[in-house]
């Protein structure tokens, strides 16, 4: 990566503005309490170290160290975490509400207040974000139940599980010991086991390699090849999951 | 029996950080019945004891077991100095603070807003890939009564070379341990009981944030509850602090952005502007540990922070004495950095 190349340092410019108004307002705001030197507490506590921190870190020979250090600009980004967003909005809107006595005045604030709050923000407890827990683990209770069939059939060997669930079974239960992690998305496990037919050559052959005993299916997929119950008989179901247990 | 352990893990866990805590917060210059300071010290402490012991164990090989033991140890040692410490005043400590503070409607508002995102946490369930690393770490050292010997993602052998930022930041290793002592599976008390301790523990560090930079209780209060609000409406990035407070906390880097960043600066500032005691750099310095231990960003974020509050005060208060204190806080920094370092060009251990 060239980070004296234009679309790059825009590229990781826009990483560092999360995409949103939001930084540049903060930009704004500190830029604005600079310079009515409003509170000295915050000017030199809050203020003065972010307009450092802003030139040491947002400019591109520092990037380019960091990249080299990190290795991944998702990483790099975090830096703006030393940026003290969150402090200094809130810090403004108390200043705000307190500036005048005036019970209208306060309440009049209050409302802009939230109302600013309501219309830049996005609600974190929205149904995109967050479901109901199916159990206090807070894994999918498909999950529990495979690897409880799993460990009552003697848990003899490797699993090749389904994508779906391949970050969650060693959450619930670490004497899963699988084929693949959840890191796999660099090599074909998840196109593969991910596609609308089973490739049963190559499920057939990942298998034999790995020794693996456990084969977590979906049940509706179909096969390549018609699978031979000498080397696929069915463990058990579990909701829209089939477990062979393989001999290869 | 799983909402007796629950009930008893939230419970020792915050009466063992309100003694360790005492330790520290009797030697600084603050009120003495800071609750929220007190409280923080003693996470503090834990966090940051916790970390040199977890290296040399999972250097060493040794086992969960073992880790457990000497934490342990540890921890009833340095809880006995604080038990010693204003014992007998503690209950009066403890009333004349509530007297102090007293319950108004803001209060109650502001305590209801944090109320809400805890239980939104405890009840939902925010699904994270992170999270088949982090809570499987647990898992996996629970399972295996070993630190870091595991892959958690597949349970082959680890590969140190793909998981040095985890062994140099065992904070999964800590709830592993946690998990053990209170006999509870790993994944819930990463997922359902953390929470309950470390979002409140997040608005403690910004109360008293509030309380340096405003003066006044009631203004502080409004803060905070601007600070919820802001956080309640805060997904306008992945990446922002909030969203890693609400959708995250159990991970390492959800810990580090949204409480020991903003603590960091709220010791800085304290060493800047109100002088500094042995006991004010002790906690910055175990505020740099716990850093290190919670992700291995600590290391990366943390110095650039030290070096800006340093050259501040440095053109502030033209003291270069103070400088030392800045750098020898910085130690467990250093160390993690450099242990990295080795990690990363192949050294085996």
């Amino acid at each position: 990566m060239n980070l004296f190349d234009f679309n790059t340092v825009k590229n990781l410019y826009e990483l560092f503005t999360l995409g949103t108004p939001i930084f540049a307002l903060f930009v704004i705001v500190t830029v604005g309490l600079i310079f009515m030197r409003t509170d000295k507490t915050v000017l030199m506590n809050y203020l003065v170290p972010t307009v450092i921190l802003t030139v040491i870190v947002l400019n591109p020979i520092t990037m380019a160290i960091g990249l080299k250090g990190i290795g991944s600009e998702l990483r790099l980004v975090r830096v703006y975490w030393l940026f003290p967003v969150v402090v200094v909005f809130a810090f403004i809107l108390t200043k705000l509400l307190f500036y005048k006595e005036s019970r209208r005045y306060r309440t009049f604030v209050v409302a802009m207040s939230v109302a600013a709050i309501l219309f830049f923000g996005k609600y974190m407890f929205s149904a995109d974000n967050f479901s109901a827990s199916e159990n206090l683990y807070k894994v999918p209770n498909d999950v529990i139940e495979i690897c409880q069939a799993i460990e009552e059939d003697g848990n003899e060997g490797l699993i090749l599980p389904n994508p779906e669930y391949v970050e969650y079974y060693r959450q619930y239960d670490a004497n899963m010991k699988l084929v693949y992690g959840r890191d796999a998305y660099l090599n074909n496990y998840y196109i593969k086991l991910g596609a609308d037919v089973y490739d049963m050559k190559w499920v057939g052959a990942v298998l034999k390699s790995t020794k693996a005993k456990y084969w977590i299916a979906t049940k509706d997929r179909k096969t390549s090849i018609n699978l031979n119950p000498k080397n696929y008989s069915v463990l058990c179901e579990v909701g829209d999951y089939v477990i062979y247990k393989c001999t290869i | 029996m799983l909402i007796i352990k629950s009930v008893l893990f939230i419970v020792i866990m915050t009466i063992l950080s309100m003694v360790i805590g005492k330790n520290i917060v009797v030697h600084l210059n603050i009120d003495h019945d800071s609750l929220a300071f007190t409280f923080i010290c003693g996470l503090m402490i834990m966090l940051a004891t916790f970390l040199p012991v977890a290296l040399i164990c999972t250097f060493a090989r040794a086992s969960l077991t073992i880790l457990t033991v000497i934490w342990i140890g540890i921890t009833l040692v340095i809880c006995a100095f604080g038990l010693k410490k204003e014992s007998k005043h503690r209950i009066l400590l403890f009333r004349d603070s509530l007297k102090k503070n007293k319950i108004t409607i803001l209060i109650l508002i502001v305590l209801l807003l944090i109320l809400i995102q805890v239980y939104f946490v405890v009840v939902n369930w925010h699904s994270d890939a992170d999270d088949a690393t982090y809570v499987g770490i647990a898992t996996t050292s629970l399972y295996s009564d070993s630190i870091n010997q595991f892959n958690p993602l597949t349970g082959a052998q680890i590969d140190v070379a793909q998981f040095k930022d985890y062994i140099l930041a065992p904070f999964s290793i800590f709830w592993a341990m946690i998990a053990k002592l209170f006999a509870i599976h790993p994944a819930i008390v990463m997922h359902t009981l953390m929470p309950i301790i470390f979002i409140p523990f997040s608005y403690m560090v910004y109360f008293l944030i509030g309380r340096r930079l405003l003066k006044d209780k009631d203004k502080t209060w409004c803060f905070l509850l601007f600070v919820a609000l802001i956080n309640i409406f805060g997904n306008w990035s992945i990446r922002s602090t909030s969203t890693f407070l609400l959708f995250r906390i159990w991970q390492g880097k959800a810990v580090l952005c949204s409480i020991l960043i903003p603590l960091t600066v709220l010791l800085l500032t304290r060493l800047k502007d109100e002088g500094a005691t042995i006991w004010d750099w002790l906690l910055l310095f175990l505020c740099m540990s716990s850093a290190c231990l919670v992700s291995g960003m600590g290391p990366i974020l943390m110095i650039p922070l030290l070096v800006v509050y340093m050259v501040i005060d440095l053109v502030q208060k033209r003291n270069i004495k103070r400088m030392g204190g800045y750098l020898l806080c910085g130690v467990p920094l250093y160390i993690i950095a450099g242990l990295y370092a080795l990690l990363s060009n192949g050294v085996k251990y």
